[in-house]
């Protein structure tokens, strides 16, 4: 997955003439997880990508921007769960990423996570969470609703002050991203 | 350079200044970079140990870990730690 490139390096300033070999990543458009954990070993971990770099790669006009996307929205090279184990399990890692998160690669935004969700976009408190285990709150004593379905973009933009966006959904009979938006404040 | 590492810091959550331990200045050509006595100074203030040199016009600004003799991409782990996500993903390279 790696292109090296050798260049010749010379030396100003206190080190002897070395030779370095510059490690590229060979540039991709499909997605793949980040292994890690958190310290604690109770979530995952974020791999945070300088700002400095992404905004050098491209003219874009959301170059360097950083959002996560809801787990009901398809990435290219990762599976899709809307929040339930069955759906997750019965279909494979997406070939093509939605066209609405497209556009944003497109113009230079870098996807750092996939949100949880309640199942299917259903109307679900915490406690009605089974598959998997519903966002934390932030605010108050941390067991406040995260509202739904988009309970984890809205957990993550109310968390993280290094997040720009997170992307939800919303429909006109189930105001699924201002329920959870004012869950958060 | 004073101006560059302002606004780096400015800018970006995941620079800070230990990795001026060693400045890589790329796109010069072959010819030695003149370093002035200000300029040493004020890299020495900040911890620069190297600052090395080379004509390869593709690298990125931005930090890296020098492992061995590569240049490795510089990523800021943090933990998801309100259970957010469920996945997080490797940062892709453009």
């Amino acid at each position: 997955m790696h292109g090296h490139t050798e260049a010749t390096v010379k030396v100003g300033y206190r080190s002897p003439l070395m030779i370095f070999r510059l490690t590229d990543v060979r540039p991709s458009d499909s997605f793949e997880s980040f292994p890690l954990k958190s310290t604690d070993d109770q979530f995952s971990s974020f791999a945070l990508q300088s700002r400095i770099k992404t905004r050098a790669t491209s003219d874009a006009p959301l170059a360097g921007i950083r959002i996560m996307v809801k787990d009901n929205i398809h990435l290219k090279g990762l599976k899709t769960s809307v929040g339930n184990k069955a759906f997750y399990d019965t279909f494979p890692e997406r070939r093509e990423s939605a066209i609405c998160i497209q556009k944003l690669i497109d113009n230079g935004v870098a996807i750092v996570g996939k949100t949880k969700m309640s199942s299917f976009a259903n109307w679900e408190e915490p406690i009605e969470y089974i598959d998997y285990q519903a966002p934390w709150n932030p605010r108050a004593d941390k067991y406040q609703s995260p509202g739904g379905s988009s309970s984890g973009s809205a957990a993550a933009v109310s968390t993280y002050d290094w997040l720009d966006v997170a992307i939800g959904t919303d429909s006109e009979l189930n105001p699924l991203i201002s329920r959870s938006g004012a869950c958060y404040g | 350079m004073r101006q560059q590492v302002n606004t780096y810091n400015e800018v970006d959550d995941v620079f800070h200044n230990a990795f001026l331990a060693t400045v890589v200045l790329h796109g010069l050509g072959q010819d030695s970079v003149t370093i002035t006595t200000e300029a040493r100074d004020y890299l020495d203030g900040l911890g620069t140990k190297c600052v090395i040199c080379i004509d390869s016009e593709t690298l990125l600004p931005g930090p890296y870990a020098v492992i061995g003799n590569q240049l490795r991409d510089a990523w800021k782990l943090i933990d998801d730690v309100n259970g957010t996500c469920m996945v997080t993903l490797k940062p892709q390279s453009k």
